[in-house]
């Protein structure tokens, strides 16, 4: 009797444990970030700014509590596919892709969506980034000439694709029926210099890629998955060329990007440039020093760098046909001065030596780099100036942390073997180094290549692996750096 | 154990229902046309504007129009119906419990058949009173057409199936006075209190 | 034809009276009374495009109006039945969109042209009551899609038809022309597709792919993202997006490109 009492707890402490969390995952999926306080009432009301890529809306400046409404018009519109043809495409706001939404984490929305008379269709919308029933497609299913309306509260932040969810959804998406929504943190994202709108998605057509004139959509092609175009902001060359963003050297850009599919997996790729951050499927999961973001079909990143160069970038599916030869490609243009120490252009073409038994000069000859004056700087400015640097040229090979690559970089976090020398690394910096080293008990064998930073830089850099890898506090002056290389 | 399981199953409905609730905006309700005559000059968007006449449970011949004067919750059943509509007819009966006996004599309840075949009056005089429906219970029986153009209006799509039965939407709706649909909710086992609380705004 | 010398009237309700009028003018002038045709439709099976009902339904033989109801057609019934003029029509019965288009093509174009042009801003309480007045009744959604799915005159693929309607889909909404000039099924049915969709009497009208008798709830979200699980073929897309038109319509809405045709049991023929 009393066995069966307790089993009998227990099973039912099990129900409820099942319960709680599948009520948990049914209603809720709100469990790490700051929940949203539900109660809080609307003191502020502001109309949402909409732009059109690669253009994003600014930030929300009104104080939390706000109440924002978003008109958002359906247009049935034939306009230009590639160049020569035409496609007839279904928008959110008269271009592909629709609009851009921008609001913040706890913001009421209060969503209009017009279809407008001349509409041939109904239409309705799924934002991802709406907690309810098919996004507010279920509330908003609309014939031509009506509006419908419907509220949201923004629950969780991040980037979000919203699309049409209109049967048969696959056509409604494959004809230009997408855009991204920014629910921002309520603090905002670090400020950069540039934010830029650019979304994926492919087109299938009756005729061939590049085929000319009006251009039917192909459902056979959308059933195989095989587009004839693929292409950044809803036309070949939309954002490049004429058309590409512009920003200068120095800046820090950040992009946010949309995959609308409606059937590929984007492999988000900048030419020319490194994502020093990356929101990973444009949540709040953060992976730094990425070379290509995979973006789902229906999903998003947002990916920051800064551009360090001049030239030119080419954001594209590197997925490669789909960007030379079916138009995924999207181009910054980056302007300003040259910068050398981070990419030389072509410097030299020499012989090349498989088995290279001499120390790789990467660096200009020594002259022209000591013979400028020496700068001395604080810690403070040593310690800035250094992450970047070894991030550039250091972090490739002893990573991040400073913890080395097993038997083949050595650490510099807390290095006996640098501690120990007494030009405190400086030469091993100028001049590169190799032969068998120990290092904290472990042998190393191998080359690292002199790297062709200036005094005042190789001071900054030292600085920093010193100060931030658990060495002796060291604040090395460019003067060190210049002696040291005058004594060769 | 049973119980708990059936309180967790509640809860998690309760918790997790997204309904429908859509309040229309009641255009320009005058008051002064509130009478239940005949000749009543309904407002434009009233649903009484649909004039053809109907049977009550009693054979009786009436018009839409005779009910106006008090609020209605009306929806759309048949009596053959096993699951959904009992189970409507169940949320009815709670939304009245809610009510005090004095204001329960203040609206009405209007139950109208999809079965313009098998639910003559005479049938749904039975079905009210195995369901012990109350004195304030109208149900109604039409031709195919009528309640085709009344299903349009409230918005309850149905289907016709082979066997004589139908599928079909279940969904509530609270008329004022004059006809003029304030409140609508779809779904079964929906929260009573916002339907409640419409009746009460046109009392 | 311009009035008052071309200047515009702004009171709405004058000019909507005037417009009458000039539809009067129109008709005794252009001789209206022709008969609108119907073709007999011979009974055959259609499989429905929503699962649960599978197995392939029999459509009775029925009548069937050869073309759209025209403005002309519209008209007529309208000055026969008041009650259906712009002015009068309740609210609950039509929006407020209704017929707005004969302002449009007659008040804002120098010339009168239109009357063979299908009619559109018409609710289906409107068009129900139309082919009422003229001893008929709207086409159900079975009848319409069976009719509408015979293939043009002449071919014998179903590609041809396929086609037809992703073309009329896929271009930009444009004007409207005179019924009978796209193309004749092989029932003998004119512009099933290609210039305006059509009411038909149970537009509400849903299915279920559960047994019935268990449980009469809709499936929920057929029109949106779980349409797919409830269609009997989820590629057959020029099918969807008639269903997801009519879904998205309610009695009293009038949409621009939004017409209709009668039908007509064949007992009741004599
Ligand atoms: C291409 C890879 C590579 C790069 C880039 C590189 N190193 Fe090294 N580094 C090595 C290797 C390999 C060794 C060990 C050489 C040996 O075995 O003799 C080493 C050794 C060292 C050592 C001494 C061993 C220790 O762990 O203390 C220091 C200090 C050092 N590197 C600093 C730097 C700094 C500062 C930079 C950037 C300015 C840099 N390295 C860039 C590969 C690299
Ligand atoms: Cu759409």
């Amino acid at each position: 009797m009393k066995t069966k009492k307790i089993y009998h707890r227990k099973a039912i402490m099990a129900i409820w444990f099942i319960a709680l969390i599948l009520f948990n995952i049914r209603c809720s999926s709100d469990t790490e970030s700051e929940i949203v306080d539900l109660n809080k009432s609307v003191e502020v009301e502001v109309t949402a700014v909409l732009t059109d890529a690669p253009l994003v809306p600014p930030r929300i400046q009104a104080k939390a509590n706000t109440k924002v409404i978003v008109h958002l018009e359906v247009i049935e519109k034939t306009m230009r596919l590639a160049d020569g043809v035409d496609y007839t495409f279904w928008t959110f706001g008269g271009k592909v892709p629709g609009k851009f939404i921008r609001i913040r984490k706890g913001d009421q929305v209060e969503f209009h969506l017009h279809n407008h008379p001349d509409n041939m269709l109904p239409h309705n919308i799924d934002l991802h980034a709406v907690t309810g029933p098919g996004g507010g497609a279920e509330a908003s299913l609309i014939a031509p000439g009506k509006s419908a309306q419907f509220s949201f509260r923004a629950l969780n932040e991040g980037l979000y694709v919203y699309h049409c969810a209109t049967a048969p959804v696959g056509m409604h998406i494959a004809n230009g029926m997408y855009g991204l929504i920014l629910v921002e943190p309520l603090e905002g994202y670090t400020p950069v210099d540039h934010e830029f709108y650019v979304m994926q998605s492919e087109f299938y057509t009756s005729g061939t890629f590049g085929a000319k004139g009006h251009q039917d959509f192909d459902m056979q092609k959308a059933l195989d998955e095989k587009p004839d175009y693929v292409v950044m902001n809803g036309s070949v060359g939309a954002s490049a060329g004429q058309n590409a963003m512009t920003v200068k050297v120095g800046e820090t850009v950040r992009l946010f990007v949309g995959n609308a599919g409606p059937n590929l997996v984007s492999s988000f790729h900048a030419i020319g440039e490194i994502f020093d951050k990356v929101y990973v499927e444009g949540g709040s999961l953060i992976n730094r020093d990425v070379q290509t973001t995979l973006i789902p079909a229906g999903g998003s990143a947002i990916v920051e760098f800064k551009c360090q160069v001049p030239g030119t970038l080419h954001l594209v599916d590197h997925s490669i046909f789909r960007a030379f030869n079916k138009g995924a490609l999207a181009q910054i243009k980056v302007i300003g001065d040259e910068n050398h120490t981070v990419y030389s252009g072509k410097e030299k073409e020499e012989v090349y030596l498989p088995e290279g038994s001499a120390i790789q000069h990467i660096s200009s000859p020594k002259t022209t780099v000591s013979q400028q004056a020496v700068p001395e700087k604080t810690l403070e400015e040593r310690l800035a100036a250094g992450e970047i640097l070894y991030k550039q040229n250091c972090m490739a090979c002893h990573m991040e942390n400073g913890n080395g690559i097993g038997g083949t970089f050595p650490p510099l976090m807390n290095s006996d073997f640098l501690q120990a020398r007494p030009d405190k690394g400086i030469g091993i910096v100028l001049h590169g180094l190799q032969g068998e080293i120990t290092v904290n008990g472990n042998n190393y064998n191998n080359i690292m290549p002199a790297v062709a930073l200036s005094d005042d830089q190789t001071a900054s850099v030292l600085t920093y692996i010193f100060n931030k890898f658990n060495n002796k506090k060291e604040l090395i002056k460019g003067a060190d750096v210049k002696e040291w290389r005058e004594k060769e | 154990m049973k119980k708990i399981l059936i309180l967790i199953a509640v809860i998690l409905v309760v918790g997790c229902q997204n309904k429908k609730e859509e309040v229309k905006s009641c255009c320009s309700t005058n008051k002064s046309l509130i009478a239940a005559q005949e000749t009543v000059l309904l407002p434009d968007n009233s649903v009484y504007n649909l004039d053809r006449k109907w049977q009550n449970q009693n054979g009786e011949k009436v018009s839409l129009a005779k009910l106006s004067g008090s609020p209605v919750i009306m929806t759309m059943i048949f009596t053959h119906c096993e699951y959904a509509c009992p189970m409507m007819v169940n949320d009815l009966k709670k939304i009245e419990a809610s009510f005090s006996e004095v204001e329960r004599d203040r609206f009405r309840f209007v139950l109208v058949s999809f079965d313009d075949q098998r639910d003559t009056p005479k049938r749904l005089k039975d079905y009210a009173e195995v369901q012990n429906l109350g004195k304030n219970w109208i149900l109604l029986h039409g031709d195919a057409e009528q309640v085709k153009e009344l299903s349009v209006i409230l918005q309850i799509s149905y289907n016709k199936l082979e066997d004589g039965s139908f599928s079909h939407a279940n969904r509530k709706l609270v008329l004022d006075q004059n006809g003029i649909i304030v409140f609508g909710q779809d779904g079964l086992q929906a929260n009573s209190w916002p339907v409640v609380g419409a009746i009460r705004n046109v009392f | 034809m311009l009035r008052n010398g071309g200047k515009k009237n702004d009171d709405p309700m004058k000019q909507k009276k005037d417009l009458l009028v000039m539809w009067l003018l129109l008709l005794t002038a252009s001789g209206f009374s022709q008969k609108t045709d119907m073709v007999l439709i011979p009974d055959g099976n259609f499989v429905p495009f929503i699962k649960g009902q599978t197995t392939s339904i029999k459509v009775q033989s029925f009548w069937m109006d050869e073309n759209p109801v025209t403005n002309a057609e519209f008209i007529a019934f309208v000055i026969a039945n008041p009650q259906w003029k712009p002015e009068n029509v309740k609210s609950i019965f039509a929006d407020k969109d209704y017929l707005s288009h004969w302002k449009d093509t007659i008040v804002n174009s120098n010339t009168i042209s239109g009357e063979k042009f299908p009619v559109v801003n018409v609710s289906w309480f409107a068009a129900n009551d139309y082919c009422k007045s003229v001893g008929k009744r709207l086409p159900t959604m079975y009848e319409w899609e069976y009719a509408g799915a015979s293939l043009p005159e002449g071919s014998n693929d179903n590609k041809i038809l396929n086609e037809l309607i992703t073309r009329w889909y896929s271009r930009q909404n444009t004007g409207l022309s005179n019924v009978g000039s796209i193309y004749r099924n092989q029932f003998g049915v004119w512009d099933m597709y290609g210039q305006i969709w059509e009411w038909v009497y149970d537009f509400n009208s849903i299915s279920s792919n559960e047994d019935s008798r268990n449980k009469e709830e809709i499936p929920e979200g057929f029109f949106c993202g779980s349409a797919a699980l409830n269609a009997s073929d989820a590629s057959d897309y020029v099918t969807f997006i008639r269903y997801a038109f009519r879904s998205s319509l309610k009695g009293e809405y009038t949409v621009r490109k939004l017409g209709f045709r009668c039908a007509k049991n064949v007992e009741s023929e004599d």
